[in-house]
């Protein structure tokens, strides 16, 4: 049976490789999802299944003479992993059985964990009295490991009161298993067949909102925050469903993957003069699948695409007006149960700036634009009339456009900002784009400028980035702590849209927070000194040819013959 | 579900008292979330003028009762438009469309549209160097060397990031640093222009009176591999010619292979002699260039190089250097190229380089002088080579030229490969001792 330290790594895993930067990663574990990361173990469960196979590892871990013990949980282990994960998964399955058949209370979640734990008794199980010394600084452990990974925390304490803790847990279960058998029935209504991907569906489960059931009528139509993680949630339903053959119901335990991956679009431009844009498709890695690397086949040519880690590399294979308008459909060689890489057709595209590397110029649909952040939107010219809708609204604004490819209806938006947070009464035709475009935060921390060093997620001392707090504030309360020793090093009211100039005063961990009133934001910075600073070994060396025969990089003279 | 409406008054005044009466009672009684914006009729002046307010209500036409209470109570609500109490943005856009005046309450992000620069890699204009004092040298100096180790630690990037790290780093004109990084050997660039990308670390031989050999380090770097480097090297540490590189670090090494064993350095040999040899002729590097493709020059503006400077033409028809600029609301540049007529070709590469074909096509006498007891090379500045032949001359030292008057200065460069690279780009050299 896997151990507890396994079942961790799995986890931390499942929900972080292949996520985009700046995303907001929720711990959203059900049966479902611990029958999908079992499927990867060599083994088979010991148990009926992978969920109690789990239950049993924690359980293992954690109880000791039917009391709980968290304290060899805390901080990180060996592999610099979070220790109280699987613990913390454990809660969310807690949180997730008691809001299928319970009232939210502090009693029925803690009767749940008990069950999950198989302790008798009602209330906090022994050991973990306090919320604040038990259970929560393993979820800040998790938050702020999110952070220096370069995701964004989701879960939060409640506002006080019996919720306060278990407000942890319960922020991050999203689909219930009643919401799933919802939407199943949706899709099988609506008749739905076309492989849409995540936010086009979720768009068409919207405008449906009002026939669902309340839970998941709240999950699609409030809380902004949490619309790309229900999406990608909702997704995943639909994908399976479909794979499965429309079903009424999915099968359980079955644990495996999708055959077909989607692809997302990135732009880089090759001549700025001449105005020449490429775009290329890239790979979105479906959560928790570790993909290294893919052989796509196009047009009898066979790319290699490589996964670095943080970020697919774009398949070299230009799209164009045609691939944009119906989708396109590349075959995949390898892995072998995958059978294709799925361009959707989509209306539009959001494209904003590498977030592993914002200054490189390249835009891709890595995810959403962040406050204050320009963005370029591609758009099928029908769309026009909505977008001036919106900017005469004064919701967003734009500089210049550019038709894409010749003879086409593709035109681009450049420096496209988001300017405004009262969408809620304008309506447009294309509910989608209004969707996708709207604001999902009040507030939010952006960094700029300074010298940064992409591997090590991480800035260089005397060239740290200015910090712009963005908000539909005025102002706003920012906080800069250095999480060694805890030491304030800035709590003040600032303006906010404004970049400010910090002073760090040496090479360590900082946690940025914006705070007001009851929003807030959070960034985690890391300064390094230059010595830290080692020589890239991975580097692909640009060789220059100097005739047939010889080529040059640097001082380095190669024989053509040699290599080609 | 809220709805967005207008409602439409007419009023007799100063327009924008009337906006800033309206703008502090929103704001002083938080009505923003029900009156979100407040648009001005186009061309609103002290005369009676409509205007309207966009409110936000879950039904179109029902006003919130905080609204009707604290706003609608004022003198300027007086009058409102006859005939219809509420108006949609189409109904109203004719009137006070987005480029008319609108107040917005939402404390809105403000949008700062960015001009876009063009300033692609390979262009520049020929500039002789500002003097400085040592301190500042010595500065510069510093701070190129940081550069070189972030590229390093980078491996590669992007034209904008190369800019972004040398003006966080308060380097000035990045393209002619991009160039003198080439030149000494640590990195190299698309020739598309855009893409940079370290060079392999190597040690490259250079003429010596010492009697261990001496070689310069060249490409990737850290700021510990020298100190690493000195367990089994006398290393030596030279400024750069006005600090605008990284400074040269030179080993005496007695037995290669030692090092090369212990890290990843490339022994590169005598590059610059390897070079010589193996450069093509100017006109078969003149084939080399990329071409660039489908430029239709009657949407462009034309400068052509006469010897001298840029002067405008109408349009293309001689073999030459040329500018060709752009200019719209959002960038204004201009791309440099060499056009052959004969081929209708368009070629695209290093500044230099160009000016140096077009010198050679325009037949104006290309000249150095070399003085065989300083081993030293006098290049006139306004015939500099393109840089692959004078990347050979700078690694033969790893030094930049120093300036003399009009002349560039290179160091340590022997006779044979003035020789080479003088046939090979049809430059008249003779011998000369008057350079100190």
């Amino acid at each position: 049976m896997p151990s507890y330290t396994k079942w961790n790594h799995a986890l931390v895993s499942y929900f972080t490789y292949g996520v985009p930067p700046s995303t907001k990663v929720y711990l959203s574990v059900d049966d479902d999802v611990l029958e999908r990361i079992g499927y990867n173990f060599s083994t088979p469960p010991t148990g009926n299944n992978w969920g109690d196979d789990f239950r049993a590892a924690v359980k293992t871990e954690v109880i000791i003479e039917e009391r709980v013990c968290l304290d060899r949980l805390q901080g990180r282990d060996f592999g610099g992993f979070p220790k109280g994960v699987a613990f913390l998964a454990a809660t969310v399955l807690a949180a997730y059985q008691m809001a299928e058949t319970d009232t939210i209370s502090e009693l029925n979640y803690f009767k749940r964990l008990r069950e999950i734990l198989s302790l008798p008794g009602s209330g906090r199980p022994l050991g973990m009295k306090t919320g604040s010394a038990a259970e929560e600084p393993l979820w800040k452990e998790w938050n702020l490991w999110l952070m220096q990974q370069g995701f964004l925390p989701s879960a939060q304490r409640g506002r006080g009161g019996s919720t306060t803790y278990i407000n942890y847990p319960i922020s991050q279960s999203l689909l219930r298993g009643a919401d799933k058998d919802r939407l199943l029935v949706l899709f099988k209504d609506k008749q739905w067949t076309v492989r849409w991907d995540a936010q086009t569906l979720f768009a068409r489960v919207r405008k449906e909102a009002s026939s669902l059931w309340q839970h998941l009528k709240e999950l699609v139509t409030e809380d902004r925050q949490r619309y790309e993680a229900v999406a990608e949630a909702i997704h995943e339903i639909y994908v399976q469903w479909q794979d499965e053959g429309k079903p009424e119901r999915l099968k359980k335990g079955v644990g495996t993957w999708s055959s077909h991956l989607f692809a997302g679009l990135c732009r880089i431009e090759t001549d700025p003069f001449l105005g020449l844009v490429d775009y290329y498709v890239y790979p979105k890695s479906p959560r928790g699948r570790q993909l290294e690397s893919l052989q796509v086949q196009h047009q009898n040519r066979v790319y290699q695409l490589r996964y670095d880690g943080s970020a697919w590399y774009p398949l070299e294979c230009r799209v164009n007006a045609i691939d944009l308008d119906c989708g396109a459909k590349y075959q995949i060689n390898y892995p072998a149960d995958l059978d294709s890489l799925i361009l959707p057709d989509r209306d539009f595209w959001i494209l904003i700036p590498d977030p592993e590397n914002p200054d490189s110029g390249t835009y891709g649909s890595w995810g959403t634009p962040s406050l204050g952040t320009p963005f370029i939107l591609l758009y099928k010219e029908e769309l026009r009339p909505d977008l001036e809708r919106l900017r005469d609204e004064q919701l967003i604004k734009w500089h210049g456009s550019q038709p894409v490819f010749n003879n086409s209806n593709w035109v681009e938006l450049h420096q496209c900002m988001v300017v405004s947070q009262a969408w809620d009464g304008v309506i447009i035709k294309n509910q989608e784009l209004k969707d996708a475009l709207q604001p999902s935060v009040r507030l939010s921390l952006s960094f700029s400028g300074g010298l940064r060093v992409p591997q090590m997620k991480a800035w260089l001392f005397g060239h740290s980035p200015q910090i712009t707090v963005f908000a539909f504030y005025p102002k706003a309360q920012l906080q800069i702590t250095r999480l060694s020793d805890n030491f304030p090093i800035l709590d003040k009211w600032h303006s906010t849209n404004t970049p400010i100039s910090v002073e760090f005063p040496s090479p360590s961990e900082y946690l940025v927070k914006a705070i007001y009133e009851n929003q807030s934001s959070e960034r985690f910075i890391k300064i390094v000194n230059w010595d830290f600073l080692g020589i890239e070994k991975k580097t692909d060396f640009q060789f220059m040819l100097i005739d047939a025969n010889y080529r040059i990089c640097g001082s380095v003279i190669e024989q053509v013959s040699e290599y080609s | 579900m809220l709805l967005r409406w207008y409602k439409g008054f007419s009023h007799k005044g100063n327009p924008m008292q009337l906006v800033e009466q309206i703008s502090k009672q929103v704001l002083q009684q938080n009505l923003s979330r029900f009156v979100p914006i407040v648009r001005l009729e186009k061309g609103a002046k002290k005369k009676t003028f409509y205007f309207f307010i966009a409110i936000e209500s879950p039904n179109i036409g029902e006003v919130p009762s905080e609204v009707q209470l604290k706003l609608l109570q004022l003198p300027f609500f007086k009058y409102g438009i006859k005939g219809s109490t509420s108006f949609s943005y189409e109904e109203i856009k004719s009137m006070v469309g987005a480029n008319h005046y609108v107040e917005d309450y939402t404390n809105p992000i403000p949008y700062q549209f960015v001009k876009k620069v063009d300033d692609r890699p390979f262009e520049f204009i020929a500039l002789h160097p500002i003097e400085q004092s040592s301190a500042d040298t010595e500065a510069l100096s510093h701070r190129h060397e940081h550069l070189l180790y972030w590229l390093s630690a980078l491996g590669s990037g992007t034209w904008e990031s190369f800019k972004k790290a040398c003006e966080a780093l308060k380097l000035e004109e990045p393209k002619r640093i991009l160039r003198r990084l080439r030149l000494l050997g640590h990195i190299e660039f698309a020739p598309d222009g855009n893409r940079w990308c370290t060079a392999p670390t190597a040690l490259v031989k250079v003429r010596s009176d010492c009697a261990s050999d001496k070689f310069i380090l060249c490409g990737q770097r850290s700021i510990n591999l020298p100190r690493k480097l000195e367990l089994y090297a006398t290393v030596e540490v030279k400024k750069q010619p006005r600090g605008e590189a990284p400074p040269c670090i030179s080993l005496q090494i007695d037995i290669i292979e030692k090092i090369s064993s212990e890290f990843t350095v490339a022994n590169a040999g005598e590059v610059s002699s390897q070079l010589g040899t193996i450069l093509p002729d100017i006109s078969n590097w003149k084939q080399s260039l990329r071409c660039l493709q489908g430029i239709v020059p009657s949407l462009y503006e034309w400068k052509r190089f006469d010897g001298n400077d840029f002067v405008s033409c109408v349009s293309p028809r001689e073999t030459g250097m040329y500018q060709m600029w752009a200019a719209s609301e959002q960038q204004s540049s201009c791309y440099t190229l060499f056009y052959e007529q004969e081929s209708n070709r368009w070629l695209q590469g290093d500044w230099y380089g160009l000016r140096f074909l077009a010198l050679q096509h325009d037949r104006f006498e290309c000249i150095v002088h070399y003085d065989p007891v300083s081993w030293r090379l006098a290049i006139p500045v306004s015939q500099r080579w393109p840089e692959i032949y004078e990347r050979a001359l700078v690694l033969a030292s790893g030094l930049l030229p120093t300036y003399q008057g009009s002349w560039l200065l290179y160091e340590n460069v022997g006779l044979e490969l003035v020789q080479q690279l003088s046939d090979k780009l049809n430059v008249k050299w003779e011998e000369a001792s008057t350079y100190a």
